[in-house]
């Protein structure tokens, strides 16, 4: 009697069915794995697109803002705050001649009388020129200037005395800003 | 068969290539120009920009309206720091505080300025130089076709020569400082003198001389490109901010009248 071993021949068969369900599962797989990425590599593409158009559109809109403009407005507007601002800022900023004046009214020692006064305000300075009855008034007087708030650097120029025996001076100071 | 084994690692493989060199880039590499993140923050920035022109368009028509609506305010700007060169103003003007001071006018002498690296605008006319406006974003400056020219300020400057005594000279400087006009006391010079056709006894009495150097300032009406100009602080809002105006009021107000022509017309020009 022939031995036949039925058992292994079905365990072959069944193998056999197993992977060719595999083959075919793992193509589907494979093909359903292209296809969605192939699809979010469009979807991508597409979205890309939708945005740059969206983006272009944008800036199509923002040209047309901007040609829109009422040009001359703009300009008479810009125009007046520009005006508005040099003319505070000239406010804020020019000098007063009387504020020079003021201060060499209240800083003048008693003896000491002005010849000349003069302020250059390119250079931010004053120059005076001063008759006084001794040196030591002269000498008071520019510690007098030094003692100020709104003189710096304060020089003597020259000191003498005229025919009528007078000390005459002249002092140099700059402006504090 | 053995195809069959290849296809799943292949499409494997494929996939992520796609994903990697592709989809994967194209979603989220800010580097790119192109790519969806890149697109999405500049679709960002144009909305937010194309919402700020709007707002600024909306507040141009609101600025116009006031100024529109309360021409005092611009009436006194622009008298202050007028559009074309007044010298007959300024002579007129200088006249006047000289006989309200009452000061001897003697000379009036009329130079027409101009700036350079000593004499800057800083120092002659006291205002400062206009600053570069670095708003304007690279889109907005492809849109421009013509040269932006900044206009500057121009002057004129008057050498006065007054006589009169000490408090009259105090009187008329400051008169001076505050015209109505937009001006800088450069220099003044104070000195005891004497006027050439005053007698002995007014020539020994305290009378001073003195000399004044003043600039006015004038400008000329911006033209530029509305582009140059909406990105400027002004169009943030829709108002004006007149406070400091407000505050400096009096120094700006016109205290003498302009000049006038006055009767014109005669036979001789000639006859006195």
């Amino acid at each position: 009697m022939v031995d036949i071993n039925l058992h292994k021949a079905a365990e072959k068969e069944l193998r056999i069915k197993k992977s060719n369900s595999i083959f075919k599962s793992s193509t589907f797989i494979s093909f359903s794995l292209l296809a969605i990425v192939l699809v979010i590599y469009g979807g991508t593409m597409l979205y890309q697109l939708s945005l740059e158009n969206a983006k272009a559109e944008l800036i199509q809109v923002k040209e047309n803002e901007l040609k829109s403009i009422n040009e001359e407005a703009v300009n008479e507007l810009v125009d007046f705050q520009e005006r508005l601002d040099s003319t505070m800022d000239n406010l804020e900023k020019k000098s007063n001649p009387k504020d020079t004046v003021d201060a060499i009214e209240r800083l003048i020692v008693k003896g000491v009388f002005l010849d000349s006064l003069v302020q250059d305000g390119d250079n931010g300075k004053i120059e005076m020129k001063a008759v006084s009855d001794s040196f030591k008034t002269a000498a008071s007087q520019m510690l007098s200037l030094k003692k100020s708030d709104i003189f710096s650097d304060v020089r003597i120029i020259d000191s003498g005395r005229d025919d009528s025996g007078r000390v005459v001076f002249s002092l140099e100071a700059d402006l504090k800003k | 068969m053995k195809i069959k084994f290849l296809l799943m690692p292949s499409a494997i493989i494929i996939s992520i290539v796609i994903i990697i060199w592709n989809v994967w880039p194209t979603w989220f590499n800010q580097d790119l120009d192109d790519s969806i993140a890149t697109l999405k923050l500049n679709i960002k920035t144009e909305q937010a920009e194309v919402n700020k022109i709007k707002e600024r368009k909306q507040n141009v028509t609101k600025l116009t309206n006031e100024l529109q609506s309360d021409s005092g305010n611009k009436d006194l700007v622009f008298n202050y720091y007028p559009i074309i060169r007044k010298e007959e103003d300024v002579i007129n003007k200088i006249n006047h505080v000289a006989f309200g001071a009452g000061v001897f006018l003697t000379e009036i002498g009329v130079e027409y300025g101009k700036t350079d690296k000593k004499n800057t605008l800083e120092k002659i006319l006291a205002i400062s130089a206009k600053k570069e406006n670095t708003n304007i974003t690279d889109a907005e400056k492809a849109l421009l076709t013509g040269t932006k020219v900044e206009k500057t300020p121009s002057f004129v400057t008057a050498d006065i020569n007054v006589y009169g005594d000490y408090a009259q000279i105090k009187n008329f400087l400051y008169s001076l400082y505050a015209t109505g006009l937009l001006n800088n006391v450069q220099s003044f010079d104070i000195h005891k003198g004497e006027d050439a056709n005053a007698g002995e006894e007014e020539a020994s009495s305290n009378k001073l001389n003195a000399n004044i150097k003043i600039s006015f300032g004038y400008i000329s009406k911006k033209k530029d490109k509305a582009i140059d100009l909406i990105n400027e602080s002004l169009f943030a809002s829709g108002n004006f901010n007149f406070d400091e105006l407000n505050e400096k009021r009096d120094l700006m107000s016109e205290k003498y009248p302009n000049s006038e022509i006055g009767e014109r017309g005669i036979i001789n020009p000639f006859a006195p």
